[in-house]
């Protein structure tokens, strides 16, 4: 993925976040913003309130969302993604209940990484994808 | 190469059918087809057929089918549908992701 792409991760445990900052800052050349919760999500890909200015918040070219939201926000959230805004969409999680990521794959999950995710893994994969509208400016 | 491909010579009565999106012909295409294709091959037995597009050749396949992230494999059947995306070579995730883990002899 090219390095104009920013990745949006959703994510909400302070640890995960910081070492996904670590990881990806060495081995990727996207930046990344941060977001905790669903609505917060939403709010950054609407454009409201503190990510208003698109020059400082730009829309993301990736998402990554932590299906361990509280309440199941991850699961109402990869619905709206789905159907408002089209994004390739990388979730992480336990594999302890297994029907939960089936779910995500039917609601617009791309792929999916257990925790502890192997970041390295992770930024590879990220740094393989080719995305459609890089490789058709005009579709952009 | 734009190809249409197969397996096992049934054009119908497959239980799983996949569409593969990758762009141009390289290494990496090349990669990303046998992968999926021993998948097919190997996990999924008679029960897949997988067709292959080139976004390059077609791109307005990829418009239509809002594809937005080469490699991406896309499980038209059984619904719903699934789009996978990355670079497809741990089979288990690829078998997880299309929800077929455990159902078909491996």
């Amino acid at each position: 993925m090219k390095s104009s792409g920013l990745i949006l991760v959703v994510e909400h445990n302070v640890d995960d976040v910081l070492l996904m900052q670590r990881c990806f800052s060495k081995h990727l050349p996207n930046p990344l913003a941060f977001v905790a919760n669903e609505q917060e999500a939403r709010s950054y890909l609407l454009g409201e309130n503190s990510f208003s200015n698109r020059d400082q918040h730009p829309l993301p070219s990736l998402a990554i969302v932590d299906l361990g939201l509280p309440d199941k926000q991850a699961f109402e959230l990869l619905r709206w993604i789905e159907d408002n805004y089209p994004v390739p969409l990388i979730t992480t999680g336990t594999s302890r209940r297994k029907e939960e990521v089936q779910q995500a794959f039917d609601l617009g999950a791309n792929a999916y990484f257990d925790k502890p995710v192997d970041l390295n893994d992770l930024a590879r994969m990220i740094s393989c994808l080719e995305l459609v509208n890089e490789i058709f400016p005009r579709a952009a | 190469v734009n190809s249409d491909e197969r397996h096992n010579g049934k054009k119908n009565g497959h239980r799983i059918k996949l569409r593969l999106y990758i762009a141009g012909d390289n290494p990496r295409s090349e990669k990303t087809r046998n992968t999926i294709t021993a998948i097919c091959t190997q996990h999924l037995k008679d029960q897949c057929s997988i067709e292959v597009i080139d976004i390059l050749q077609n791109p307005r396949s990829a418009e239509e089918d809002r594809i937005l992230a080469i490699p991406t494999l896309v499980r038209y059947e059984p619904s719903p549908v699934r789009k996978i995306i990355g670079d497809l070579s741990r089979v288990e995730s690829v078998l997880m992701a299309l929800g077929i883990e455990g159902q078909v002899g491996a």
